[in-house]
């Protein structure tokens, strides 16, 4: 039943970070691969935080207006590089901020990670852990669906064909980019309380290229705009793997067998979708 | 409506456009051609706020829109098509025209919910469609129409959003000679609409010139000649600069 409800939990947690991830990077074209660092730096808040003896939902509130700050640094970025240079910006960032948080040793106990974290009062158990999670699911995925029905969900779709003809229609498409970017933000502290609240522990792994790999491969396997396919693409990159616990396999290999299957099913996606993924062009 | 006081445009140390001024009347229709390489896409661009001219002003409705960003201009009322029609092939042609229907009339973002403005809405776009026999192709993704559909997909969006003043580049490219004239009422349409400026980028003279007012011609980023399409075609500069001088 634990295991039921701990794979349950973290289901709901990866469907809730991929939701922003498909606008962005799927529907949206935009190669953004720095996420990862807002997962980092708001896991990092919330965990100082509280064990600063913060209240779990002020430390969470600080998390979002920080990571809110790196999304608008993020889209000042953007603005100023091709897609491509974008993509590795977010890719340094992610390694960068891995280092300083294993390096800064006094505030983020290092190597050692920080354990212990507290859960607020209302997330005190797995049971009601799991119904915030599932609420605050089904917002998100009502928010996106909704967004998908809107003027500027379809400009978005627009804006990964061609850019300029968007703006050639009075749509400014960075106006667009920067919404998402900070409900993104916004979306991934949310989530990332919730994981520490789950895990109780946090390693400097946490949001590493295992979890950048992860969630890209859902995002970009739900490459249209429906959530129904993100939530079913969530099910598949996620169960899929887990049905490996029931095959007597070594537990060395077990922990790098999803990575492995994570990353052979990226390049399958990347070979199969890339010409209607990374198609956003700014050539007249 | 437009006035262009000396216009430069480079890219590095390149001048494409030099000292360009250029006034456009309100209904008028401007037909810009040179051989290739000579700025007309440039002169569409600096207008429509694509790229940055180094110096010189550009005055739209007497107002000075030369620091204006592409969108701005937009809102503005200068509409623009591209060379290579700028139809999003993955969206279906409803949805390129509600596009523009839904920004150029400011839709609230809720509209989608609204039965009353949905039907207004379709209403518009089924007219717009009837009118270039595309009907049918209402809820087809715009990537299967043909190269003349796509263009008049295009031209019917910047119907919708297109403002006072449209710039059009090369119309013609990759339409079949039978949808020309249809391309060509299309524009004229575009014009008597709203009384509306047009500039026609346009290398089918024939076709170009059974449309303008008048023809700019432009060589090496110049201003070359300009005159009533009758007077151009009989002027023997217009023959140097697509076939050379006799030697």
């Amino acid at each position: 039943m634990s295991y039921f409800l701990v794979t349950l939990l973290a289901f709901f947690n990866t469907l809730i970070n991929c939701s922003p991830l498909q606008v962005l990077v799927s529907v949206g074209g935009i190669f953004f691969l720095g996420f990862p660092v807002m997962a980092k730096v708001s896991a990092y808040t919330v965990a100082i935080l509280e064990k600063s003896d913060f209240n779990p939902l002020v430390a969470m509130l600080i998390a979002i207006l920080l990571t809110i700050i790196i999304a608008i640094g993020f889209y000042y970025l953007y603005l100023r590089v091709s897609n491509d240079s974008f993509a590795v910006i977010g890719l340094a960032a992610m390694l960068a901020v891995e280092a300083l948080i294993i390096s800064w040793d006094d505030l983020t106990n290092g190597l050692l990670g920080i354990p212990g974290i507290p859960r607020p009062e209302i997330a005190n158990s797995i049971p009601s852990l799991l119904f915030v999670t599932i609420l605050f699911a089904l917002i998100v995925l009502v928010f996106e669906w909704l967004f998908f029905q809107t003027k500027y969900g379809r400009a978005l779709r627009a804006m990964k064909e061609n850019n300029i003809s968007v703006e050639a229609l009075g749509i400014n498409p960075n106006k667009i980019i920067l919404g998402i970017m900070i409900t993104m933000a916004v979306v991934f502290s949310f989530s990332t309380s919730l994981y520490l609240w789950r895990v109780q522990f946090l390693a400097p792994s946490f949001a590493g290229l295992h979890y950048l790999i992860l969630l890209l491969t859902i995002a970009i396997m739900a490459h249209r705009p429906k959530v129904t396919l993100l939530i079913l693409s969530t099910v598949f990159v996620f169960y899929i793997p887990e049905l490996l616990r029931f095959f007597p396999l070594p537990s060395a290999i077990l922990g790098y067998s999803r990575l492995v299957i994570y990353s052979l099913l990226l390049i399958v996606l990347l070979i199969n979708l890339s010409p209607k993924f990374i198609t956003s062009s700014r050539k007249i | 409506m437009l006035k262009l006081e000396n216009i430069h445009v480079s890219y590095g140390k390149t001048t494409i456009l030099h000292d360009i001024s250029l006034d456009i009347l309100p209904g008028e229709i401007v037909g810009i051609i040179g051989p290739n390489g000579c700025g007309k896409t440039t002169l569409l661009n600096a207008v429509s706020g694509f790229i940055k001219n180094s110096s010189g002003s550009l005055l739209f409705n007497e107002n000075d829109i030369t620091g204006f960003s592409a969108h701005h201009r937009a809102v503005e009322g200068i509409g623009r098509s591209f060379q290579q029609a700028g139809v999003f092939k993955e969206m279906t042609v409803e949805e390129n025209l509600m596009l523009a229907i839904e920004h150029k009339e400011k839709y609230p973002w809720w509209w989608r919910f609204s039965r009353k403005m949905r039907n207004q809405a379709d209403r518009q776009i089924c007219d717009l469609l009837s009118d270039v026999n595309l009907l049918g192709h209402k809820k087809s993704v715009a990537g299967v129409l043909s190269g003349g559909q796509l263009r008049l997909l295009e031209l019917l969006r910047l119907r919708i959003s297109g403002g006072k003043l449209l710039l059009i580049d090369e119309p013609t490219a990759g339409v079949a000679p039978v949808m020309r004239q249809e391309l060509a009422s299309l524009i004229k349409s575009l014009m008597e609409d709203e009384s509306r400026s047009i500039i026609i980028v346009e290398h089918d003279l024939k076709f170009l010139f059974s449309l303008v007012d008048r023809v700019i011609v432009l060589v090496d980023g110049e201003k070359y000649i300009e005159g009533d399409p009758e007077s151009i075609k009989k002027d023997k500069r217009l023959q140097e600069v697509y076939f050379g001088t006799e030697s």
